[in-house]
């Protein structure tokens, strides 16, 4: 009996690394084929995708700096996604706070109108907001961009936040009502501090979806001193083939820096996923 | 207090520097390019060929003419970031000066609401310029419309390019001419373990043109508009049994196994490596056939008409062309209509043309162009003589088609064909998208 449920404890075990190895294949397959394309030409990478470059094209990575414009893309990217997240993570944290310590009479209804946001595809309100942003003149606005990345994710980080506010114990903020906080005071100095891990989880997001997002730039950024660097990954794209070799280099250049800032978060990324699964 | 204060800082000062990145771009049109024309184009130019090298040479070449024009060149290489700005751009009434949509029969919409300027006063007003060929310009005289709403700015026969050499070995002396000849050939290549033709429908385009060749050849040009107007159904007989053909290939093993989950890029890799007999393509491509680090076989390419069929003689010239347009915003008025005008002139001149064929294999369908034969491809004069014995002329079938969903609807059953669809239903599922849409 004891034998059994250790062979098949081991069995379940094997299974699971299994599983596990398939899943990290899955995922770093992509990445190493993005990888070893970035040094072939079009010949190489379709008729070898996963093959060693025969000489490795580091020529690729300068047609890539220059092609992309990155010089420029990149700090316009930069500038754009962490003015996102900040805005994102003041307002929200904010929203969340209100929401989640005060009974307001409307409280339910403010929050099912946060969480409706979320439910709204971005195709659908696509040539509204085109005909705002040409009625008011706002091509070639990045603060405008700025707003409308905030929009589409603010939903999505209150309720992140929400979930997580209501998990913190109350006795600290009564302990500080007692000594004449104020509610600003007890948000900025108790709640905020404490909701560093769900604030860096809802960043990292917001910095990945600012950072990669291509529609509204595309639609609305035409200057190329604004562009940001997932525009510039166009200029590769022709109608009648494309330069797939510096266009994988310029992936790779474009991925670091996401990649570097989820790496640096990770642990705060993940403690703050499980945020409010479970209330004390 | 201190942290939440430097966190307010960080904002402030991240949005005072979005705002003043923000205004810098609005500013550098608004203050020293003031008094500046702002002319847009949305094309399909993009990319790093030499074709794209030459049309940002000559917008350059207008903007040093005129400086105080500012040419903002939005064109789009990538199918889907185009669809998604041209769509937006139309309906949020921000169209561009210059700019391109796929069809003919759709563009009545358009017309209708003033969108697209009829170019035909222009084109009288410089006969100098008005050297197009005349099949390619009236392509773009819509149905129940006067006027020419475009400039074909792109053309050449979609043909087949050959390997001569993989013919030669598989025992065949001359690329067949008749369909039953093709069948035969395509036995001969499989019998040699050549891929017979290099088709990579998970770019649904490939599957598109191989039906388009075999509907221009069974029916003729003429049928398409027939299809578009509707008095023809796509459930009829003759249609069916154009689809038939493809899945007639495709049974014959004519494809690269697993063809419907392949891309073109895939298969045009095979054909420049001489794995595949024959790719069908157009011009565009004549580039990847000439270069010998690329191309191994580029001395065994040739190119040939889309055979016809035994029993439809009379269908032997009617021909599969590309032809692209530039439209023009319909809204457009004095100044800003002028130089866009200009500028669209400076792009399909008599010069450009020549540049365009000579250096990039690009052709201009325009009757005056005189190019160097020293200079180009072989292959590309070979195919201009070919495309001078074109009868009728169509790109693809749903361009007649006032349906915009006809692109998709079209490949997608054609290329269902290949996994096991058989015609009957693919007509169904063509049919049935129209009958929804009445």
């Amino acid at each position: 009996m004891n034998k059994n449920y250790k062979g098949r404890k081991a069995l379940g075990k094997a299974g699971l690394v299994a599983f596990l190895i398939a899943m990290a294949l899955m995922f770093i397959c992509p990445m190493v084929f993005t990888v070893l394309s970035s040094f072939k030409d079009n010949t190489e990478i379709f008729s070898d995708p996963f093959a060693l470059p025969k000489s490795f094209r580091f020529n690729n990575y300068v047609e890539a700096w220059n092609g992309a414009n990155m010089s420029t893309y990149f700090i316009n990217s930069l500038v754009i996604s962490i003015a996102t997240v900040v805005i994102l993570a003041v307002v929200s944290s904010m929203a969340a706070y209100a929401l989640s310590r005060f009974n307001l009479k409307c409280g339910k209804a403010l929050t099912i109108f946060f969480l409706a946001g979320m439910m709204i595809p971005v195709h659908t309100i696509l040539v509204p907001i085109a005909y705002m942003i040409g009625k008011f003149n706002l091509k070639n606005n990045l603060v405008a961009l700025v707003l409308i990345y905030v929009a589409f994710s603010l939903s999505f980080s209150i309720y992140v936040l929400q979930r997580f506010m209501k998990g913190i114990n109350r006795s600290l903020e009564e302990a500080a009502i007692i000594d004449g906080a104020g509610y600003f005071q007890i948000y900025a100095r108790i709640v905020l501090p404490l909701t560093v891990p769900a604030i860096s989880t809802i960043s990292i997001f917001n910095f990945l979806g600012a950072w990669n997002n291509i529609l509204f730039p595309l639609l609305f950024i035409n200057d190329d001193k604004l562009k940001p660097v997932a525009l510039g990954l166009l200029n590769f794209n022709g109608e009648r083939g494309s330069a797939y070799g510096p266009l994988m280099a310029a992936i790779v250049i474009t991925v670091f820096i996401p990649m570097v800032i989820y790496l640096l978060f990770q642990e705060k990324v993940e403690s703050g996923l499980a945020a409010g699964a479970v209330k004390e | 207090m201190k942290r939440f204060l430097s966190l307010f800082l960080a904002a402030a000062l991240c949005a005072g520097m979005t705002a003043c990145s923000g205004s810098t771009g609005s500013k550098s049109d608004g203050n020293s390019d003031g008094e500046k024309i702002e002319i847009r184009l949305l094309t399909r130019m993009a990319g790093t060929t030499k074709q794209v090298e030459i049309f940002k040479d000559i917008i350059k070449e207008f903007e040093s003419k005129h400086p105080d024009v500012n040419v903002i060149d939005e064109s789009q290489g990538d199918e889907s970031s185009f669809n998604n700005k041209l769509k937006t751009d139309l309906s949020s009434g921000t169209l561009p000066n210059i700019f391109r949509i796929q069809g003919v029969a759709n563009l009545s919409e358009y017309i209708d609401n003033g969108l697209i300027m009829d170019l035909d006063p222009v084109l009288k007003a410089d006969p100098e310029w008005n050297k197009f060929v005349p099949g390619a310009l009236s392509y773009y005289q819509v149905p129940n419309h006067n006027g020419t709403y475009a400039i074909p700015m792109e053309s050449g026969l979609i043909g087949i390019y050959y390997n001569e050499a993989l013919f030669k070995k598989a025992g065949i002396d001359s690329f067949p001419e008749t369909w039953s000849q093709f069948k035969t050939a395509i036995q001969k290549l499989k019998a040699i373990n050549v891929t017979p033709i290099a088709l990579g429908a998970k770019t649904t385009y490939m599957a598109g043109h191989l039906h388009d060749q075999i509907f221009y050849k069974w029916m003729g040009t003429g049928a398409a508009k027939k299809l578009g107007a509707r008095n023809m159904n796509w459930t009829d007989p003759d249609v069916v049994k154009s689809l038939s053909f493809v899945k007639e290939l495709n049974d014959m093993g004519a494809f690269p196994s697993g063809a419907a989950g392949i891309s073109d890029d895939i298969v045009l890799s095979q054909f420049q490596k001489g794995q595949a007999g024959m790719i069908i393509t157009g011009t565009w491509n004549i580039s990847n056939f000439t270069n010998k680090k690329d191309c191994p076989v580029a001395d065994d390419i040739k190119v040939a008409k889309f055979p016809y069929f035994d029993e439809k003689p009379q269908y032997k010239n009617e021909d599969m062309q590309v032809i692209s347009p530039y439209m023009v915003n319909g809204k457009l008025t004095g100044k800003e209509k002028d130089y866009t005008i200009e500028l669209l002139k400076m792009l399909t001149s008599k010069d450009a043309a020549k540049r365009f064929a000579e250096e990039a294999s690009f052709l201009i369908p325009r009757t005056d162009v005189d190019i160097d034969t020293q200079k180009v491809n072989p292959l590309l004069l070979d195919n201009i003589e070919l495309g001078k014995t074109s009868t009728g002329i169509a790109v693809d079938v749903f361009d007649f088609d006032p349906l915009a969903s006809m692109q998709d609807t079209t490949r997608n059953a054609i290329v269902s064909m290949l996994v096991g669809s058989s015609p009957e239903q693919a007509a169904q599922q063509i049919q049935s998208e129209i009958d929804k849409s009445k």
